[in-house]
């Protein structure tokens, strides 16, 4: 009698489950990004316990600590404040962020709510972040 | 004659592409992520126009001045105020709260103030801000 030894081919890896988790941490990322415009320089803002939930949306309007301006992440100088306006508009934001690094000078800021004040733009927050647990 | 259509042979839609991509943007979404918990500090409501006035009326109420120095350091009436001086000052209730910083003192402390300003449930505070003559 003849014997015939089976023929073992190797299963072919399942690519299903490699999929899913890649589905899984995809959405995962899409849903915790905030897609704003960065800022282009380091803006490292205070810590503060008091602050609010930020909802989203609105223009952003960064300070470095060296006073430099940008408003949604774009670099801006002495025409900042038509640019936020015209963002503003664009968008038809009621929210204006003031992103400003924890070591500015009030003198780089306190101007800027002044001045959207006047332009009565709408609400101006101050971005903060909590401390660290 | 018969003529018999030959079966070709099953193409499957491969995976492999799809794969690709994904990983793509799963990596750039990894990259371009910014984990930092962000709130916000109201300045101006936008309901409330003249919220950032400070008007020059005396009535009975009691304001407190806190003045920001360069350093970040809370002066009120002469003295530097520590966090718990801070605390103990600003727990009368009924006050107005006025808070005058230099134009060199540091965003965090006006931000330190106004955390403490906010634990102490005052409930009338300004900002002061004062501008050049002229």
């Amino acid at each position: 009698m003849k014997l015939r030894r089976q023929d073992h081919r190797p299963a072919p890896e399942p690519i299903i489950a490699l999929v899913d988790v890649v589905f899984f941490l995809l959405v995962f990322f899409l849903l915790v990004a905030r897609l704003d415009a960065s800022a282009p320089f380091e803006v490292l803002p205070p810590v503060a316990v008091s602050g609010q939930d930020m909802p989203g949306g609105g223009v952003t309007l960064s300070v470095a600590q060296d006073g430099t301006l940008a408003v949604n992440g774009a670099a801006a100088a002495a025409d900042w404040l038509d640019r936020v306006r015209r963002a503003a508009a664009r968008d038809g934001a009621r929210l204006i962020r003031i992103n400003a690094h924890r070591d500015v000078a009030l003198r780089h800021v306190l101007p800027l709510v002044s001045a959207l004040e006047q332009a009565a733009l709408g609400e101006v927050v101050i971005v903060v972040t909590p401390p660290a647990p | 004659m018969s003529l018999i259509r030959q079966a070709g042979p099953v193409r499957r839609i491969t995976l492999v592409p799809l794969i690709d991509v994904l990983f793509i943007l799963l990596v750039y979404f990894m990259v371009t992520s910014v984990y930092r918990d962000l709130d916000m500090i109201p300045m101006v409501r936008g309901s409330d126009p003249g919220a950032g006035g400070v008007d020059g009326g005396g009535g009975a109420v009691t304001s407190l001045l806190l003045r920001i120095d360069a350093t970040g350091q809370v002066v009120s009436r002469g003295q530097v105020l520590s966090r718990d001086a801070l605390a103990a000052a600003l727990a009368q209730p009924g006050q107005r709260v006025l808070i005058l910083p230099t134009g060199a003192a540091p965003l965090w402390a006006l931000t330190e103030v106004m955390d403490a300003v906010a634990a102490a449930g005052v409930q009338d505070a300004r900002l002061v801000r004062l501008e050049a003559a002229g």
